[in-house]
């Protein structure tokens, strides 16, 4: 997933507020990933995916003058989080028949109901936290405390077999382990907070 | 654990970093030796986490774009799947994907390279393939492994695709190749664009008449060359049906096939897994079935086609089965008095309970055919002889627009009547009763604040332009629009503001400045409000009298309240509640949090009704002297359940929703009344419908 540059591009002039343009560069990182996803589940071409999420962006940049700039940052982030998933329902919901639809429009109505695209839309953003949470932190540990992790709670193997694999003792694995899915739930719950 | 206490404050310090080094090192060696210490140390890391998450979020299976699903083919929902179980389907048949060298493609079965997921059902995946020796972009729809185990389901699948194979026909999709040795059988079939018909009676609901008879004799032509090759689809429905991109062809897609998932869960577990509306009378009771099984399918299908519902519904699919073997559909003119009668007679000759009475598909195809020629060109082409007695004003195009300007005229008149009403009831028009070229410029009068109006602002817009901006700089509060005949919008801002949701009642949050931006559309005198500031409680309170067209999108809390429109409204909210009073003419409203509450104080002759509500309640009073002869309930649910209508008597319009379905649209539930289609959703809540006691 690269980048967007007109999108921030046309960002920049609308948000004055240096917080806001950090919470809207958080936000731009957090979810393009997931209208992008959410794309291509929907059967969308890579190009295409690519498109819609450039059409949401510009849509959303493009509200931002509508947002007063005067509150917390956090409802800024709140109200990013629920115009970009309206945006996103409407932007799928209106393929292919409006596909040059002006980018504003998206944002006009209430989305149009399709329960398995908002499922999808959480599901992706939710598995979106939990990446990004995992970039992180990542940092924070060694390899093979992360490989410990990796291989027990992502790659579903005994705690014996990585164990064995890493050459630690199996307190080690367990210990590796827990520091982790610690580190990382509360890692995504601070972003689930800060998008509340 | 012999000599450990396995204390819990352990894994709290360790996790903590409260340890120093020493204690550290022990609590890692203790670790090693007891189980009881690692079950503690997982335990109060994970906490409320679901472990599992890390595995269905991280794992890089996981994060590939593999999730696609279709809406049209999902199975009915009794079966308690839900939507988000169904990418693991997806996800099991990537998994058994060849590994490719090709860099755009996800894997590889045989000689087709598979770029992408198109969807997914009840009997396999459709995959999305570049089949490398021709270079051409086909489809493959892979058998299910669950499907693929059942030897029966393997042959069956084998034999139908086979048989399906043979027919070669515009409108039914052509079939390149079928593997059945491999481990997950599969079809190839052409790769086609566009929408089943299913999505497009979704979305746009029923089809005008000379397109359900174009797709009708259509599919009927299709099913007539299919039947000549001795093959039956079983399950013709308009989610199998696809409307080829630009040329529109309808074209049938699986036959033969879906059905066999229901033979192999059927006979296991008694339960049907798709949805059985379009079933025959005779497959309903499990008997052996014939071609004319497909007609009785395509009847159910037209029916849909002309009404946007499937003609048998009920709250179970066994309940559904009933009603087709024991009932006979609500006459598709009550529905859709659009339809000519002559077409209602062919959706019933199709739908006849024994399958000796139905025509013949190519006995269809012709009849459709002639009706469709008719409808092009009524002077050439007559309809076919038997229908022309039914109706002796059989026109169906004229008919039509004499009804329609039948209508037209008496909303006129009714308007007219509405909006002298409208003024005898409304003394804060009087100031711009005559002038209703009253071209002002715009103006804004501020009055002192006294307890409760702390605002009021007059607005007109000049004539060349109908057209104005009203910002409006206020504390938390009420705004009042209020508009009358005149082109002029008086806009209350009253104060002091009401506290509602807060943490801190009372306490006066930060300016802001919500912008309205209120306009009149020349053809439609309507008047528009976008309003974007969802921060603070909107409350808005509008007095207008022709149209309105209102989003609230989003807004947390607020409510939004209208009164006395007399034309045609449109409330949208995502969490306000929607209260319109005493309105007249044609409503529409929806909030997916919100409470609706309509009350009307006169029906317009066409009105139409439409509301839904996703987590709120719906109620709508009519006039005393209202009749409803029709009323639709269909439900649209995203996350909570759908509820559904009980029939009523006619003469206690007290309806309520009894059951609790599933997130798929669902729809069932009539009422009897006087020809004014109501449609109302609800997913949650429940949604009351009554006689006013009147205003």
């Amino acid at each position: 997933m690269q980048d967007i540059p007109e999108t921030r591009a046309s960002l920049v002039l609308r948000i004055r507020d240096p917080n806001d343009q950090q919470a809207w560069n958080e936000f731009v990182r957090l979810y393009q990933p997931v209208v992008y996803r959410v794309a291509r589940s929907r059967g969308l071409q890579e190009a295409d995916s690519m498109d819609l999420v450039q059409t949401v962006f510009v849509a959303i940049a493009g509200s931002i003058g509508k947002w007063s700039p005067r509150d917390e940052r956090t409802r800024f982030r709140n109200w990013l989080l629920r115009v970009a998933k309206n945006a996103t329902l409407n932007a799928l919901t209106r393929r292919p028949q409006a596909q040059v639809a002006e980018a504003a429009d998206l944002l006009d109505e209430v989305a149009a109901p399709d329960p398995q695209s908002e499922t999808l839309i959480e599901l992706e953003y939710r598995r979106q936290l939990f990446i990004r949470a995992s970039e992180m932190v990542r940092g924070d540990f060694t390899e093979d405390t992360w490989r410990a992790f990796e291989l027990t709670a992502v790659e579903g193997f005994s705690s014996e077999a990585a164990a064995q694999e890493l050459g630690k003792s199996i307190g080690t694995i367990y210990a590796a382990r827990s520091r982790i899915i610690k580190r990382l739930s509360e890692a995504v719950h601070n972003l689930e907070e800060q998008y509340k | 654990m012999n000599s450990c206490n396995c204390e819990l404050r352990n894994a709290k310090a360790y996790l903590e970093g409260e340890l120093s080094p020493v204690q550290e090192r022990e609590y890692l060696e203790l670790l090693d030796s007891c189980p009881g210490c690692r079950e503690h140390l997982e335990m109060v890391a994970v906490g409320d986490q679901d472990i599992g998450d890390f595995r269905r979020f991280l794992a890089s299976g996981s994060r590939t774009d593999f999730h696609a699903f279709n809406s049209q083919d999902l199975p009915a929902d009794e079966s308690g799947k839900n939507a988000a179980d169904l990418p693991f389907l997806v996800q099991q048949i990537v998994d058994s994907l060849q590994p490719t060298d090709s860099p755009d493609s996800m894997g590889r079965i045989d000689n087709f390279e598979i770029k992408g997921v198109v969807g997914s059902g009840a009997m396999g995946v459709v995959l999305k393939a570049k089949d490398a020796s021709l270079d051409r972009i086909v489809a493959l729809k892979v058998m299910t492994p669950s499907l693929a185990a059942s030897g029966t389901a393997r042959s069956r699948f084998e034999r139908e695709a086979k048989a399906a194979a043979a027919v070669h026909h515009p409108n039914v999709v052509a079939i390149h190749g079928v593997q059945t040795a491999a481990k997950l059988p599969y079809l190839v079939m052409p790769y086609l664009k566009g929408n089943s018909l299913h999505r497009r009676v979704q979305t746009q609901g029923p089809l005008s008449v000379p397109e359900v008879l174009r797709v009708g004799s259509q599919i009927a032509a299709g099913l007539a060359a299919a039947h000549r090759q001795g093959v039956v689809h079983r399950d013709i429905k308009p989610s199998n049906i696809m409307l080829d991109d630009g040329v529109e062809a309808a074209i049938i897609t699986d036959f033969g096939l879906a059905r066999i998932v229901d033979e192999a869960t059927m006979t296991r577990t008694g339960v049907i897994s798709g949805t059985p509306e379009f079933m025959s009378p005779e497959q309903a009771r499990g008997e052996l079935t014939d071609s004319q099984s497909d007609l009785f399918s395509l009847g159910s299908l037209l029916y849909m086609l002309c009404t946007g519902y499937p003609p048998f519904r009920a709250e179970t699919s066994f309940g559904v089965l009933r009603r087709i073997t024991d009932d006979t559909p609500k006459p598709i003119r009550q529905l859709n008095p659009e339809i000519p009668t002559w077409l209602c007679t062919i959706v019933e000759e199709l739908q006849q309970k024994d399958p000796q009475d139905r025509p013949s598909a190519a006995e269809a195809q012709s009849t459709l055919e002639a009706c469709l020629a008719h409808v092009y060109q009524p002077e050439q082409a007559l309809l076919p002889e038997r229908f022309r007695e039914v109706s002796p004003r059989s026109r169906p195009v004229n008919f039509r627009f004499v009804l329609l300007g039948t209508i037209a005229m008496i909303a006129t008149l009714t308007l007219f009547a509405l909006a002298f009403l409208n003024e005898g009831n409304d003394d804060s028009s009087t100031k711009s009763k005559h002038s209703p070229t009253g071209l002002m410029p715009t103006t804004i009068e501020a009055e002192g604040s006294q307890d409760r109006v702390y605002k009021t602002m007059k607005l007109s817009f000049p004539d060349e332009k109908k057209r104005g901006k009203l910002i409006v700089d206020i504390n938390r509060g009420f705004i009042d629009v209020k508009t009358h005949k005149s082109p002029e919008v008086i806009v209350e801002v009253l104060y002091p503001p009401k506290a509602k949701n807060r943490t801190q009642p009372g306490a006066l949050p930060q300016q802001f400045s919500p912008s309205y931006d209120l306009y009149r559309k020349k053809e439609s005198n309507s008047i528009k409000i976008d309003t974007y500031n969802q921060d603070y409680p909107l409350n808005l309170r509008i007095k207008v009298p022709e149209m309105v067209d209102l989003d609230l999108d989003n807004y947390l809390d607020g409510y939004l309240r209208v009164e006395g429109v007399s034309g045609k409204i449109r409330a949208n909210s995502q969490h306000s509640d929607i209260t319109l009073k005493n309105i007249s003419g044609s409503a529409e409203g929806s909030s997916y949090n919100g409470h609706i509450v309509v009350s009307f104080r006169t029906l317009a002759v066409d009105a139409r009704l439409d509301f839904e509500s996703y987590n709120g309640s719906i109620d709508v009073s009519l006039p005393e002297n209202a009749s409803l002869t029709t009323a639709i309930y269909a439900g649209r649910g995203t996350f909570g359940s759908i509820f559904e209508l009980t029939a009523p008597s006619p003469d206690d319009m007290e309806l309520s929703w009894l059951r609790e379905l599933s997130k798929t649209e669902y729809s069932v539930g009539l009422i009897n009344g006087g020809g004014i289609p109501l449609r109302i959703e609800c997913a949650k809540g429940k949604v009351s419908l009554r006689k006013s006691k009147g205003h």
